[in-house]
């Protein structure tokens, strides 16, 4: 198996500079409000953008050059948000009504992020 | 030891490169559920539950649980894998998807956190 070291390059720099992010976002929330609902707080905010980017990702024009699908999409949209600090939580504070929402809510974040490329990708072309 | 915070957050975001290259390539095995992506969550928790049951320092536990971990683990694969279902009309298989994704990488944690 041939490896592409371009990918791997760009998909390392945007996940490196996503979960750079990721963690100054948690931190800044996690300063202000206390631990259950600030941890809880920080993993929505960085999972449904995170989710949102990765639909927008899929049709928006801009995004379907080689370097914007490994370094914005793969690497990213993927190194930002996280899931095994959301099984962490689960694991010390219990399964919640609020974390099958956010699940579903990334669906739904990832489907308007598809839904607005889409549209705009449609207008482009006209 | 520790460090100031810029070195910090230069290795956990090094650490996160690292763990993202790794879940593109497990990423790829899809199927019936997102195999690839229940995996690569599931190694990502399991590594959690070894870290978090080890007597690591302060900062070498935010490089290898929310770097490393951070960037193995998606929650955005999971948003795509369901979104594609629903385009497919597969209800099922979105709510199967994202139930798996929340339990088979709970076991592994709880698993490993019970071993070590």
């Amino acid at each position: 198996m041939s490896t592409n070291w371009r990918m791997v390059g760009y998909v390392f720099l945007g996940g490196a500079l996503g979960t750079m992010l990721r963690y100054l976002i948690s931190d800044l929330i996690s300063l202000n409000i206390d631990y259950p609902s600030g941890e809880l707080i920080a993993l929505t905010v960085v999972n449904l953008t995170g989710a949102y980017l990765l639909g927008l990702a899929a049709k928006l024009p801009f995004f379907q050059s080689f370097f914007c699908r490994n370094f914005w999409a793969a690497g990213f949209a993927g190194g930002f948000t996280t899931m095994s600090a959301l099984t962490l939580f689960i694991d010390s504070q219990g399964l919640s009504g609020e974390i099958g929402a956010m699940m579903l809510m990334g669906v739904v974040a990832y489907g308007t992020g598809y839904r607005q490329g889409r549209l705009a990708a449609k207008k482009a072309q006209v | 030891m520790s460090f100031d915070p810029i070195t910090l957050l230069l290795l956990i975001g090094l650490a996160g490169g690292l763990g993202s290259v790794i879940r593109v390539y497990i990423t790829r095995w899809e199927g019936a559920v997102p195999f690839g992506v229940i995996l690569t969550n599931t190694i990502a928790a399991g590594f959690v539950g070894y870290i978090y049951s080890g007597n690591l320092t302060e900062a070498y536990l935010l490089i290898a649980a929310i770097g490393f971990a951070g960037g193995l683990s998606t929650f955005s694969g999971i948003a795509k894998a369901g979104f594609d279902f629903w385009h497919t009309g597969r209800i099922a298989q979105i709510l199967i998807s994202l139930a798996a994704n929340i339990v088979v990488p709970l076991l592994a944690l709880s698993l490993v956190m019970f071993w070590f």
